[in-house]
C-alpha cells in the first residue's frame, strides 16, 4: 500500500468494468459508442463527480464521517444564485459569493461535527433539512429562470473547450487533480488519512484532528456548490431540489470508488472511476429504453458486485506477494 | 496422567514458522507457566490450544482423547478456556449477558431465562470471592481486574478444565494481582490445569511449578521452578548471557540545581489528582512509579495539552505555559508517548515510515505544498537504523510488525524530534526483556543528552533501573520523591501501596 493509502486494485477493477459495461451496451446499441453520447455521459457524471471528490475527504476522515447535506447545499447554492443574478448582480460576482456562500455552508457542517461534536449523520441530516427548507423559501418554492443571463455564465454548463465539454475540461478535471494531489501530496492529506485510521492516536501525535475534518467539510461543501452552479448554468435554471438525488449517490459512488466507509483509506482516483463507471450505466440504460424505475437499483447491484468480485482478487494477490 | 498433550504442533503463516514442532504436557493441579520474548509464538500457541488456528502439523489429545479443533466453540466444549490480557468483552451488556453470551440458557419460544441463569452462577461468584450484584453491573464499568475475573467465571460456569492466563497481570494494580493469584491457586487445587504466560519473571516463582520457555516457535527448555534460578531464565529465554536487570545503568546524575526544565505545582483535576507537584529536571530520568489509578498518566496529560487541569501551574523552563491541546505542547517542547500502544500509538494499517514521522509531517514541505517524500524516506530509515527497529523496509505495514518493534517506532517518533521535556507513559509494557533493555538504553542516551525525561510505570525494576530520581504516587497525589539511597524497591513500594510512611 502506498504511504497515503492509494491501492490500486479498485481502480483497476473499476476501470475493467467501464469497459465492461460501455461493450455490453453497444451490443444492443453499436452507435452509443459516439462522441455525442461520450459527451452526453460526461455532462451527466461532472456535477455528481465534482461533489464526490468533496465526500471522498469527508468519508476517508474517518469517525463515521459523511456529508448528507450535499445535494442540499448544490440546490441552495443554485438558488442563491439565481436570485443573485435576478438582483442583477454581475455574472462573475453572483459566482463568487455563491461560492463564498458554499464555503460557509461547508464550515457549518464543519462546526457541527467537530466543535459541537453532533455525530456526522445526524449534524449533516439536520443540514440537509436546514438548507433545503432556506432553497425553498429563499425562491418561493419555484424555479428561477436563468436562460437570459449572460451567455458567458451559461458557458459554465454549456459551453466547450478543445471541442469537449466546458465542465469537464475546465473544472472537473482540475478539480480532480487537486484533490488528488491534495490526498496523495501534501501534508494535509497525509494527516487526514491518519486521523481517519486512528483519530486518539493521531491528536496525542500532535495533529489537529477537529481542524483537518472539519477542512475535509469545508471543501465538500465547496465542490457541492460548484456543482451546483454548473447545473444552474447547464440548465438555464436554478432549482431550489436540484441536488437531492446526489446526497446518496456521491456516497455510493465514494464507496464503490474503494474509499473505507471507516476512514483512513481510498483514493479520489477511484472515485473519479467509479464515476465514470455509474455515468455510463446511468447513460446506458436510459439509452436502451431501460425503465429509469430499475436504474437505482442497478447502482446497488454493481456496489455489491465490485465486492464480490474484489475479494477473491484480493486474496489471490495476497498469496502472490507473501 | 496428562490433561492435555500438544505434539510436535507446527504452524506456518505463509513463509514464516511461527511454531515449529511444539511439544507441551498439561496435567491436572498444575500451574504452568509459559516464557518467550515476543514472536516465539506463546500467542500462536494459545491459538492453537483454543481452536483460534488450526496447526498444520502435530496432534492434541485431551483426556486421551485425540482432537481436532477448527474452531473455537470445539476446544471450548473440550473444556479449554482462555482469559486475556485486555479481556475481550461486550461493554454495552451486563456481567451476566458477558458471562453466558453464546451460551445463553432458554426456554419457550428462545426466551432468555435469566434467573436460572443467575442461579448456577451465584455459586460460581461465591467461590471466587465476588458479589452476586456484580451481575447487573454493566461490564463497562468493571475494572480490568473485575473483567478478567468475569471471564474465569465464565470459564467455570463451561467447567473449563484447562484455563489459560494470557499475560493478565499486565495492566492491573498491585492488589488486584494479588488477589488473581490466590484464585489461580484455588482453581489449580480444584485439579484444573493452568497455563500462565507472562513477561514477568518474579510472578513466576510466585505462582507456577513448571516453567516452558518458547524461543523462535520451539521449546527451548521445560523444567520445575524449583530447579530454575533467574539467570537460567534469562538464559533459555533471550537465548543469550542477560545482563544483569534491576540494577542501575550507570551511576546516577548528580541532583539538580537551578530551575527544572518542567515543574507543575498545585495541579488539580477533581476525580483524578490532587494537588500534585512535579520537578523535571533537565539531562536527568524522573521515574514515576504508581499503580494503575493513581493520576500518573492523567497528570502528564495536563502536560501535554490533552487533559486540562482545574487549578494549579505548568511552568517550562521557569516559563508558565497552558497548552491547550498535545499540537501546542509539542510546539513548546513537551512530548508524549502514550501508554496504550494499540488505541493510543499505532496507526495500524498505515506504514512504518507514516507511523514513525506522525508527529513531525508539518516539517516536511517541499515546493508547491508537496510533502518532501524524499525527506520522510530518509528520516524513517535514520531512525529505523539508529533505534534498530526490525523491519524489512519503511513501508511495511506497522501492524505486521512484533509488539516490541511497533513499541521501538512509537519511542523513535519521539525520540527523533526535538523537544525539552520527554514523557513516556509505559515505555515498555507487555514487550520482550531484549527490546526492553534496548528502550532503557535509549532513555538514558536522552537525558545524558540534556533532555528531561519522565518515565512512568508500574514496573518497579524498571523505573529503579532507568531513573535517576522516582516520584511515587498513589491515588492521585505525590506520597514520595526518592533520590539517591532512598531509592530501595521496598521503600518506593511502600509508600506506592500505602503501607508504610517511610518513603514519604
Amino acid at each position: 500500500m502506498h504511504a497515503s493509502g492509494f491501492d490500486r486494485t479498485r481502480p483497476l477493477l473499476l476501470a475493467a468494468m467501464a469497459v465492461l459495461a460501455l461493450a455490453g451496451f453497444a451490443i444492443g446499441h453499436p452507435d452509443i459508442l459516439s462522441g455525442a453520447n461520450f459527451d452526453s455521459m460526461a455532462v451527466f457524471g461532472v456535477e455528481i463527480g465534482m461533489i464526490a471528490l468533496g465526500q471522498t475527504l469527508v468519508i476517508s476522515g474517518g469517525d463515521s464521517g459523511i456529508d448528507l447535506s450535499v445535494g442540499a447545499i448544490a440546490g441552495l447554492a443554485q438558488v442563491v444564485l439565481g436570485r443573485l443574478l435576478h438582483a442583477d448582480v454581475a455574472w462573475p460576482l453572483a459566482v463568487a459569493v455563491t461560492l463564498g456562500a458554499g464555503l460557509g455552508l461547508g464550515a457549518i457542517n464543519a462546526l457541527a461535527v467537530t466543535w459541537l461534536r453532533i455525530a456526522p449523520i445526524i449534524a449533516t441530516l439536520a443540514t440537509l433539512f436546514g438548507y433545503a427548507g432556506l432553497a425553498l423559501v429563499l425562491s418561493g418554492g419555484t424555479n428561477i429562470d436563468l436562460t437570459q443571463q449572460s451567455s458567458w455564465f451559461l458557458a459554465l454548463g454549456q459551453g466547450r473547450v478543445l471541442g469537449l465539454p466546458f465542465q469537464l475540461i475546465a473544472l472537473y478535471l482540475p478539480l480532480l487533480a487537486m484533490f488528488a494531489f491534495l490526498q496523495h501530496g501534501t501534508g494535509y492529506g497525509r494527516a487526514l488519512y491518519l486521523t481517519g485510521t486512528n483519530d486518539r492516536a493521531a491528536a496525542l501525535a500532535g495533529l489537529r484532528v477537529g481542524r483537518l475534518r472539519g477542512a475535509a467539510y469545508v471543501l465538500c461543501g465547496l465542490t457541492a456548490t460548484i456543482a451546483g452552479i454548473v447545473g444552474a448554468a447547464r440548465l438555464g435554471t436554478a432549482r431550489p431540489d436540484a441536488g437531492m438525488n446526489d446526497n446518496l449517490i456521491s456516497i455510493a459512488i465514494v464507496v464503490l470508488g474503494g474509499t473505507g466507509i471507516f476512514g483512513g483509506t481510498g483514493s479520489v482516483v477511484g472515485t473519479a472511476l467509479a464515476t465514470v463507471v455509474i455515468a455510463i450505466v446511468d447513460y446506458g440504460l436510459s439509452y436502451n429504453d431501460f425503465n429509469p424505475i430499475y436504474q437505482a437499483g442497478v447502482i446497488g447491484v454493481i456496489l455489491i458486485g465490485v465486492i464480490l468480485v474484489e475479494n477473491p482478487v484480493l486474496a489471490w494477490r495476497a498469496r502472490r506477494f507473501k | 496422567m496428562a490433561l492435555v498433550e500438544l505434539k510436535g504442533i507446527v504452524k506456518r503463516f505463509g513463509g514464516v514458522v511461527a511454531l515449529d514442532g511444539v511439544d507441551l504436557t498439561l496435567v491436572p493441579g498444575e500451574t504452568h507457566a509459559l516464557l518467550g520474548e515476543n514472536g516465539a509464538g506463546k500467542s500462536t500457541l494459545i491459538r492453537v490450544m483454543t481452536g483460534a488456528v488450526v496447526p498444520d502439523e502435530g496432534s492434541i489429545t485431551v483426556g486421551g482423547t485425540p482432537c481436532r479443533f477448527t474452531h473455537p466453540a470445539q476446544a471450548s466444549a473440550a473444556g479449554i478456556a482462555a482469559v486475556y490480557q485486555e479481556p475481550m468483552i461486550y461493554p454495552h451488556l451486563s456481567v451476566l449477558e458477558n458471562i453466558f453470551a453464546g451460551a445463553e440458557m432458554t426456554g419457550r419460544f428462545g426466551i432468555v431465562r435469566r434467573g436460572a441463569m443467575a442461579a448456577v452462577v451465584r455459586p460460581l461468584l461465591e467461590q471466587l470471592d465476588l458479589p452476586a450484584s456484580l451481575l447487573v453491573r454493566r461490564m463497562s464499568s468493571l475494572s480490568i481486574g473485575f473483567q478478567q475475573m468475569v471471564l474465569i467465571t465464565k470459564a467455570l460456569m463451561l467447567n473449563a478444565q484447562v484455563i489459560i492466563f494470557d499475560e493478565p497481570t499486565s495492566i492491573l494494580s498491585q492488589a488486584e494481582t494479588d488477589r488473581l493469584f490466590v484464585i489461580i491457586e484455588r482453581l489449580r487445587r480444584d485439579g484444573r490445569a493452568i497455563v500462565y504466560i507472562t513477561h514477568r519473571l518474579d510472578e513466576i516463582r510466585r505462582i507456577a511449578s513448571r516453567v516452558t520457555v518458547l524461543t523462535d516457535g520451539r521449546v527451548s527448555g521445560t523444567a520445575l521452578t524449583s530447579d530454575l534460578d533467574e539467570a537460567k531464565l534469562l538464559t533459555l529465554m533471550a537465548g543469550k548471557a542477560s545482563r544483569d536487570y534491576g540494577k542501575p545503568l550507570r551511576d546516577r546524575a548528580a541532583p539538580a540545581h537551578g530551575t527544572p526544565a518542567l515543574r507543575m505545582a498545585g495541579l488539580t483535576r477533581a476525580g483524578a489528582y490532587q494537588n500534585v507537584d512535579w520537578d523535571v529536571p533537565a539531562g536527568q530520568v524522573t521515574g514515576v512509579y504508581g499503580l494503575v489509578g493513581s493520576g500518573r498518566s492523567e497528570v502528564a496529560l495536563a502536560a501535554f495539552g490533552a487533559l486540562r487541569p482545574e487549578r494549579g501551574t505548568i511552568a517550562l523552563q521557569g516559563r508558565p505555559i497552558a497548552p491547550r491541546d498535545p499540537a501546542e505542547a509539542m510546539r513548546l517542547g513537551i512530548g508524549y508517548l502514550p501508554e496504550d500502544r494499540k488505541l493510543q500509538g499505532i496507526f495500524a494499517t498505515k506504514p512504518l515510515e507514516a507511523n514513525l514521522t506522525a508527529g513531525t509531517i508539518g516539517r516536511f514541505r517541499a515546493r508547491g505544498g508537496r510533502l518532501d517524500f524524499a525527506g520522510l524516506r530518509g528520516e524513517a530509515l535514520r531512525l529505523i537504523g539508529y533505534y534498530r527497529i526490525k523491519a524489512r523496509d519503511e513501508t511495511i505495514g506497522i501492524g505486521t510488525l512484533s509488539g516490541g518493534n511497533q513499541q521501538k517506532a512509537l519511542f523513535a517518533r519521539w525520540a527523533g524530534q526535538s523537544l525539552k521535556v520527554l514523557i513516556l507513559d509505559e515505555p515498555t509494557r507487555g514487550i520482550d526483556i531484549g527490546t526492553k533493555a534496548e528502550i532503557h538504553d535509549f532513555i538514558r542516551d536522552l537525558a545524558a543528552g540534556g533532555l528531561a525525561v519522565v518515565v512512568i510505570s508500574s514496573d518497579l525494576p524498571e523505573v529503579l533501573a532507568v531513573s535517576d530520581r522516582i516520584i511515587v504516587m498513589r491515588r492521585g497525589s505525590v506520597v514520595g520523591v526518592a533520590e539517591g539511597a532512598a531509592m530501595n524497591a521496598e521503600a518506593i513500594l511502600a509508600s506506592a501501596v500505602g503501607a508504610d510512611a517511610r518513603a514519604a
